[in-house]
């Protein structure tokens, strides 16, 4: 069976990560992403209304998505440079959301304290990251570079974080779906 | 008397033992049920269907329970962390391995190790006998679910208290 | 086993600390009804953010939609550069405090409730605030460079201009 942590983790590295090359546009599309966040979320192990809201949301931001990497490719600039801010929010309200399916399918397990841990550093770097952004708009250019560095910056370090997290939750997983010897 | 009061003095018990078999402690048991009585005061006027009254609250409590119980925990883990010692809980004071030979402790000790859903169920069918509609609508889940999570909470149960016994 | 089992949970079912205690039973009663009375006349916390929030989307539509920034005009406008680096000191304050009022929440084991959806309507209202604010401070920019362009530099206001014009006049008197 294929693991969902594993598909949550991909998902992450498609939505941040903008690789183009030789004039190519983003060769690791948000949508891609979002849609393995949707496919992970699938595979949960919850009955949790929240994972029906959770999905659905993805499915809302695979669309969303689509329609700005659409904007980039046919070039309305300010139409994306919003759009790309505004899905940055959407982003974080979906992230707080899984990490609640996240809290529920983990309460009184191993990893339920290292999940909580993520939520408050994840959230917490994710929003400050994006009030930095926001701020930087309006700041004097020799400040702006410094203020939108440290904003990436968090948010770098909330997306190792739960990088991090889900290589946990993946061996975890695998632990408990391996078969047990028995001795005779 | 006021609907909150009527509501209050109706239900507090329930609530009470809810959390009370949910947490295995009268402090938390007495945080859960004033914060459930708090959230009823503040959504009262949501409330639409009268009929569903018992089952809204016990849901409201339930919910409630949860993340209280959740919250406790973490900071009692944080603190074994930060002390590096063993939980005070864990240290039993003479008084305490006397009341341990009563015979209840021995099921809510077992009740506490099952997952949340499972303790859930079983408190709601077995301990408060609540009839199968209504811990379908205090877990917000299917009737015939409630049916097959029953049975395989049950059979859990006992075999915990086997092991324990 | 099986009469042993339901023995133990008949037993559970009367454990000795079952019922609440009567102090806390008579104290939460009290509290209820006072609480009721300060309830029933103060619009909720929710009703408040919702208002500012609806209205800060409703703004971004319509800054998406029409491509247009919506006017506001400032009572005092900054004009000067210390009124420039105050704007920006207030920016890197407010910028802060957002951050820590964040931190804060989160870092304190939050996991629903009025104040985590304080921290994202608090992001988004600073995302859309900033974002109205750089448009209209791009607005007068553009405003100050055409009225200085057209007013201040070719008619009397400018100083030097006008003592220069005052020395060619003389030296023409002169000659």
């Amino acid at each position: 069976m294929k693991n969902p942590y594993a598909q949550l983790s991909n998902g992450l590295c498609f939505v941040f990560l903008d690789l183009s090359f030789f004039g190519i546009p983003d060769i690791l599309p948000d949508f891609m992403g979002y849609l393995f966040f949707a496919y992970g979320i699938y595979l949960l192990p919850s009955f949790h209304n929240l994972k029906r809201w959770s999905k659905n949301f993805a499915i809302i931001l695979i669309v969303v998505s689509f329609i700005l990497e659409l904007t980039q490719w046919l070039g309305v600039k300010t139409f994306w440079e919003i759009g790309i801010q505004f899905i940055q929010f959407l982003l974080i309200v979906f992230m707080y959301y899984l990490f609640q399916l996240l809290l529920h399918i983990h309460q009184e397990k191993p990893l339920e304290s290292k999940t909580f841990k993520t939520y408050q550093i994840f959230m917490a770097c994710m929003l400050c990251g994006f009030v930095f952004h926001a701020f930087a708009i309006n700041i004097d250019a020799h400040i702006q570079k410094t203020v939108n560095f440290i904003g990436s910056l968090l948010q770098l370090f909330a997306f190792i974080l739960f990088m991090n997290y889900c290589r946990a939750s993946q061996r975890d997983e695998q632990k408990m779906n391996k078969p047990k010897i028995h001795s005779l | 008397m006021s609907k909150i009061e009527h509501l209050y003095d109706k239900y507090q018990r329930d609530v009470y033992h809810f959390a009370l078999y949910y947490t295995n402690s009268r402090e938390e048991a007495e945080d859960i049920t004033q914060e459930t009585f708090f959230k009823i005061l503040k959504q009262l006027d949501n409330l639409k269907n009268e009929e569903k009254v018992k089952t809204w609250i016990l849901s409201i409590a339930r919910n409630t329970a949860v993340d209280i119980h959740r919250k406790q925990k973490i900071k009692r883990l944080l603190l074994e962390k930060l002390k590096w010692q063993p939980n005070l809980k864990e240290v039993q004071k003479p008084l305490e391995i006397v009341e341990q030979h009563e015979q209840w402790r021995i099921i809510q000790g077992a009740l506490m190790t099952l997952k949340a859903h499972d303790r859930t169920i079983i408190i709601c069918r077995m301990l408060k006998d609540f009839t199968i509609q209504e811990t379908a609508e205090i877990l917000g889940i299917s009737e015939v679910k409630v049916r097959v999570d029953f049975h395989r909470a049950m059979t859990r149960l006992r075999k915990k208290v086997g092991r324990d016994n | 086993m099986e009469q042993h089992y339901n023995d133990l949970l008949k037993k559970l079912k009367s454990r000795s600390d079952i019922d609440p205690n009567r102090e806390f039973s008579s104290e939460l009663r009290q509290k209820l009804i006072k609480r009721q009375h300060n309830t029933t006349n103060s619009s909720s916390l929710a009703t408040i953010l919702t208002i500012p929030v609806t209205l800060s989307v409703f703004v971004f539509l319509v800054m998406v939609t029409t491509g247009q920034s919506i006017g506001l005009k400032h009572a005092a406008q900054l004009i000067s550069d210390k009124e420039k680096y105050l704007e920006t000191t207030m920016c890197i304050v407010l910028m802060f405090c957002l951050s820590l009022f964040i931190s804060f929440i989160y870092f304190k084991g939050f996991t629903k409730g009025r104040l985590v959806y304080l921290t994202f309507s608090l992001s988004f209202i600073a995302w859309v605030g900033n974002l109205i604010y750089a448009e209209h401070d791009h607005k007068e920019d553009s405003i100050e460079q055409s009225g200085y362009n057209e007013t201040f530099d070719n008619e009397i206001v400018n100083p030097l201009m006008m003592k220069q014009d005052q020395q060619q006049d003389g030296e023409e008197e002169g000659q």
